[in-house]
């Protein structure tokens, strides 16, 4: 039978085989779909938080309050926090109505006077995230009085707050002109977009694609399925090809939801600050909002990223196919994938860590680690349209010999009838 | 027809096959009688080209396994003795999936497919997805596998293995069935009440080697026994004496050297 139609034939069965296990399917889309619902619902609460601050404000009781008046107005002028009366019984309920007690010592005035270094007392009941944001609040209006202080202080000596901070620093972002992406000046929204690259590959890791795999190869001969197979005059490397490409659409179409949620937020935080200004605005501004601030190509950098990643998930797949189609159970297969899950992340990692900003070209033309730096790279806007395309073709290179391995190995008696009863 | 010369299967240092040689014409059921771990599943596993022999080769229908593999497969069906099915596809897609695979295709499979869940009993649980089915259930889908493409040989390694009493009567009033055919049917089995009410012929297997073949009642006579449970255990019991002999042979040769 031909190569071609053995591949079709193989690929419909495993699809449908595929669409139908609810299970793997679960595994396979929920990390995409639950976590970043997770984040949302996290995001909102804080949110829901943050406006309920903005209504009330925390409330706040100084002890000994009389001694610093103008700590007091800081306290009512600013939004986050506002003052209570002091409770009725001290020594049994020391908060009353407050969240937070702020304790001054019963000499703060003096104290202040002879230039002493005043300790104040941050008194709090639990670890809620209500009194974690109440804390910051009452922190920042005791170190704005702080500086009101030193700004008295250095008056009275005839300085400037500028004698304070002799330095300043600027900070300004070099594009590369050859980038791929473009340019990008303002550059900020890059510093979130890097989560891609541990997204984009361990998603590959934990979103099911090697669980496919095993399914698929050590899986036929746990259930004794693929000697049924093997007496048919099916094309061996057309079986390997139809499995492979069912495992990667699917390890696509999870990564690809990462991505997209990678990208929506990336394009949502840079927009942030522009959204919060406007007062009212239709879908189609919110979305032209958020594709300009985001830095000038968006889809320029999903479909750079998707053109590296599609022949690193071939190669990633094609050579666990190639160990898993030797293996004789699933604990032989489950031993490699260990070694890959905890190798895979680390060796990125060091990947990104350890070479240096500007590579040779030669660097991403190396198999697994040409890749990994490619996209650091394509995120920090310095990878050049000549380094995509020498990591595609050579990424492409090392695709085609990985499932040529894996149809080698699946077409020999030393690797099939290893685990045979 | 199948015709096995000098079959030899060695892994690693262990000689699973040593010398198998027999014939089974069409229209006969051949059987490959012997205990567990006689080499009977590796030999049938060598003719059904999943495993290379070692040394020796056999034809079916006068295609090679070692050089004609596509051909015989073609001409060759196997029932596994511990064969599973996918658990989310139904027993008629198990049977197009295989069909597909040996190149059938159209109303023709589907014609095939029908005739086998009907002979086979599998009408009930046709349509049902093989997640959950019994062993009975598996065996017959199994069965129909190996049947779909209609080949003219057929190999079927402990064919009633793990069955009921129906199942089993229903695999053997099927495989005598396919003896009316014209089909060259090889079975493996260690159950001789098996080979005695289906095989035509039979070969007892003994670490790896055929020690004596013919028809049960030659066996019986041969042996000058009662039936051929008897007449097994003769044989195995002969070859075991033998070996104890050789290697009480070669040990007193070694003390003598040394």
């Amino acid at each position: 039978m031909r190569l071609g139609q053995v591949y079709h034939i193989v690929l419909r069965k495993e699809l449908r085989e595929l669409l139908r296990d609810k299970g793997s399917l679960f595994w396979l889309f929920a990390p995409p779909i639950i976590l970043p619902g997770l984040a949302l619902c996290a995001g909102l609460f804080i949110g829901a938080q943050a406006l309920r601050i903005a209504d009330e404000g925390f409330p706040v009781w100084v002890e000994n309050g009389d001694q610093a008046p103008a700590l007091l107005d800081k306290f009512e002028d600013d939004d986050a926090t506002y003052l209570v009366d002091p409770p009725s019984n001290p020594d049994e309920d020391p908060f009353g109505d407050a969240l937070i007690v702020v304790r001054l010592p019963d000499d703060f005035a003096l104290q202040l006077e002879t230039e002493e270094a005043v300790a104040v007392e941050l008194i709090t009941r639990d670890n809620a995230m209500i009194t974690f944001l109440a804390r910051g609040a009452v922190r920042g209006v005791l170190d704005r009085y702080g500086d009101d202080l030193v700004d008295q202080r250095l008056e009275a000596e005839g300085l400037s707050r500028d004698w304070l901070n002799p330095i300043t620093v600027g900070e300004r972002k070099q594009t590369s002109t050859e980038s791929v992406v473009g340019d990008n000046e303002d550059g900020d929204s890059n510093i979130l977009a890097t989560i891609f690259l541990p997204l984009a590959v361990t998603s590959w890791l934990i979103g099911g694609g090697m669980g496919l795999i095993l399914d698929t190869t050590v899986g036929e001969k746990e259930r004794q399925t693929i000697e049924n197979l093997l007496v048919t005059p099916a094309s061996r490397a057309g079986i390997v090809l139809g499995k492979l490409t069912v495992v990667f659409i699917a390890s696509l179409a999870v990564m690809s939801l990462w991505m997209l949620e990678g990208v929506a937020l990336n394009a949502l935080s840079a927009a942030g600050p522009e959204l919060m200004d406007a007062d009212s605005l239709s879908p189609t501004e919110t979305l032209d909002i958020i594709l300009t601030s985001s830095g000038n190509s968006v889809i320029a950098l999903v479909l750079a990223l998707m053109v590296l990643i599609i022949p690193f998930i071939v190669t990633l797949n094609g050579l666990v196919m190639a160990w898993c189609a030797r293996a004789a159970n699933y604990r032989e297969a489950n031993l490699f994938m260990v070694l890959m899950q905890l190798g895979l992340p680390a060796s990125i990692l060091l990947t990104i860590f350890s070479l240096p900003t500007e590579v040779g070209l030669g660097v991403y033309a190396t198999p697994f680690f040409g890749t990994i730096v490619a996209i650091r790279d394509l995120f920090s806007n310095t990878l050049s349209t000549t380094g995509l395309l020498v990591n595609v073709i050579s990424g492409t290179v090392y695709a085609v010999l990985s499932v040529m391995l894996a149809a080698w190995i699946f077409n020999k008696e030393w690797s099939l009838t290893r685990g045979l009863q | 027809m199948i015709q096995a010369t000098q079959l030899a299967k060695r892994f690693k240092k262990f000689d699973a096959v040593k010398d198998v040689t027999f014939t089974a014409y069409p229209g006969e059921v051949f059987g490959l009688l012997g205990p567990n771990g006689a080499g009977k599943t590796t030999t049938l596993r060598m003719l059904a080209t999943v495993i290379s022999p070692t040394s020796g080769t056999a034809t079916v229908s006068g295609y090679d396994i070692r050089t004609q593999k596509n051909a015989v497969r073609s001409h060759l069906g196997i029932l596994v003795e511990s064969a599973g099915l996918y658990a989310h596809s139904t027993t008629r897609e198990h049977l197009r999936y295989i069909g597909n695979l040996h190149g059938l295709n159209g109303n023709g499979l589907e014609q095939r497919i029908d005739e086998l869940i009907e002979t086979l009993d599998m009408i009930e649980f046709a349509d049902r997805q093989a997640q959950g089915f019994s062993r009975g259930m598996v065996r017959k889908v199994v069965m129909a596998m190996a049947l779909v493409h209609n080949p003219t040989n057929i190999i079927l390694d402990e064919p009633t293995q793990g069955l009921d009493v129906v199942s089993t009567r229903a695999v053997r009033d099927t495989i005598r069935r396919f003896r009316e055919e014209g089909r060259c049917v090889v079975i493996s089995t260690h159950h001789m009440d098996e080979v005695e009410r289906l095989c035509d012929r039979v070969a007892i297997v003994h670490r790896g080697e055929i020690l004596e073949q013919g028809t049960p009642q030659e066996l019986i006579t041969r042996y000058q026994a009662n039936n051929l449970e008897t007449a097994f255990v003769e044989i195995i019991g002969a070859q075991a004496l033998l070996e104890e002999a050789e290697r009480e042979a070669t040990t007193s040769r070694t003390r003598k050297r040394s």
